[in-house]
């Protein structure tokens, strides 16, 4: 046998499958962490930013009876649920969430200057509420904790030569 | 060395910190459902929160608690009621279906927050709305126990829609309307003549005069027959009868008349209890007292802290 005769390339080859190992059940656990941490944020935090992109709708659906369409309250508005809806990553996705919260927040003190009916009074304040309360839950998850973890971990030795090598990034925040 | 005393006087004033926050929220009372600790809110009050929380939970396992402080003392109202509803862990545990309303009186506001389980159903623009039409046009004159009263009614109402079901609850009676039987109405004597007496009278002269003349009678018959004598001195039992049928009837009458004095008593005693420690339907507040703590071991539900607050922006 060759092994048996050469035995630095046994010991280089050994060396190999232990590097290689420690590689890849590195990078299996980190990536596994990862996605651990970014479920919480897809699968429910997503969904929260959702409803509130509803409210707001239903806040400048409101608005419009008493606004023109393409003022400027209306349109920022319409201009925020939009970015929300083409924002892929938590970052962009705060960033949407903050500016659907300008917006209603204008909306809302435009449309207390203006002569409401019962019912839209009641909208108005409801819709706004719920906006107000979906930030509320928002910022209590504990979403932002798990990544600043996660990134700690990310750039202890050894996590992070095996991310560097094997290509995990850190986590992004919602903020 | 110095590092080391540095180290200490830091955990000892973090954990103090911390002890004092814990002492912001005050532990939850006996009751569980209202804490009044800023004392606004009338026992009559409670005792409504409390009958009616215990049917709800029964029926539904959804609580509605009420908390009353004088300040906050943190951040914000809104924080300081997330940290107090997951302290206590109100609604159930499986369902999260609790709510909280805590008035913070010397802040001048206040906050309702929902369990996790009822955000779809009681969303917090709705509680906004119920807060706003409820609870703010008393809260702006500073009559709390009304607006507390009228607000957790509210509150019950929409509960009780989101569950489909019903609860029948009579409301006590306040004390105003309370009907006061004088004390001398069901302890008066009989009334001074009644148709039994004019009976009783007549029946009196009847056999006074049957007695007597039934003895001048039976003298003068022993004289003429002895055969005459048995037959009329029989004539007595008839009327010795009708004496203790008079007197039957006189008991009766006695009877009847203890019997309408205790009608009037347990009449009475209805209209007390009904008017608040009656409300029999709920089981009273006594039986509810060992039960609360049923109530709240079974509760232990999450809020996310998406809550409404006073006046918006």
């Amino acid at each position: 046998m060759k092994f048996k005769e050469n035995r630095s390339l046994a010991w280089i080859l050994v060396v190999i499958a232990i590097i290689a190992s420690v590689l890849i059940s590195g990078h299996v656990s980190l990536s596994s962490t990862r996605r651990k941490v970014m479920n919480t944020f897809y699968e429910t935090m997503d969904t929260d930013l959702s409803t509130k992109s509803a409210y707001a709708d239903n806040l400048s659906g409101v608005a419009s009876r008493y606004l023109d369409r393409n003022s400027e309250y209306i349109t920022n508005m319409t201009k925020a649920r939009d970015m929300l809806l083409n924002a892929k990553t938590p970052n962009e996705k705060y960033a949407a969430s903050v500016k659907i919260t300008d917006a209603a927040a204008a909306l809302y003190d435009v449309l207390g200057t203006k002569e409401l009916n019962e019912t839209d009074e009641r909208l108005r304040r409801s819709n706004y509420a719920d906006i107000v309360a979906v930030d509320d839950i928002l910022k209590r998850t504990t979403f932002n904790q798990d990544v600043e973890n996660f990134n700690n971990e990310l750039n202890m030795f050894p996590a992070n030569v095996i991310a560097s090598i094997t290509g995990i990034d850190e986590a992004e925040y919602f903020r | 060395m110095m590092k080391r005393i540095f180290a200490y006087i830091t955990l000892i004033l973090i954990l103090s910190c911390n002890a004092v926050y814990a002492a912001d929220i005050p532990a939850p009372s006996s009751a569980f459902y209202v804490n009044d600790t800023a004392d606004v809110i009338s026992d009559q009050t409670e005792k409504i929160v409390i009958d009616k929380n215990a049917a709800l939970y029964e029926k539904t396992g959804a609580q509605i608690v009420i908390v009353t402080v004088e300040y906050t003392n943190t951040a914000s109202i809104a924080d300081y009621a997330y940290e107090l509803f997951n302290e206590y862990g109100i609604g159930s545990s499986g369902k999260n279906n609790g709510l909280l309303l805590l008035l913070s009186i010397g802040d001048d506001d206040y906050y309702a927050l929902q369990g996790s389980g009822l955000e779809r159903t009681l969303s917090s623009g709705t509680l906004s709305y119920l807060l706003y039409e409820y609870l703010e046009p008393y809260f702006a004159q500073q009559e709390y126990d009304a607006g507390v009263l009228s607000v957790f009614n509210a509150f019950y109402d929409e509960m009780l829609a989101i569950y489909d079901t019903s609860i029948d609850y009579k409301e006590p009676i306040p004390d105003e309307y309370e009907y006061y039987y004088p004390e001398e109405y069901y302890n008066n004597p009989e009334p001074s003549v009644t148709i039994f007496d004019v009976f009783r009278t007549f029946f009196i002269i009847v056999v006074i005069i049957a007695v007597l003349s039934s003895i001048f009678g039976a003298r003068k018959s022993t004289r003429s027959s002895s055969s005459y004598t048995r037959s009329n001195s029989s004539n007595i039992w008839p009327i010795i009868g009708a004496i203790n049928l008079m007197n039957m009837g006189r008991n009766i009458n006695s009877s009847i008349r203890r019997n309408t004095t205790t009608f009037n008593n347990n009449h009475n005693t209805i209209n007390r209890s009904s008017s608040f420690r009656g409300s029999s339907s709920f089981g009273g507040g006594s039986s509810f007292g060992g039960r609360s703590g049923g109530f709240h071991s079974g509760g232990g539900g999450m809020s996310r802290g998406g809550g409404a607050g006073r006046g918006g922006r």
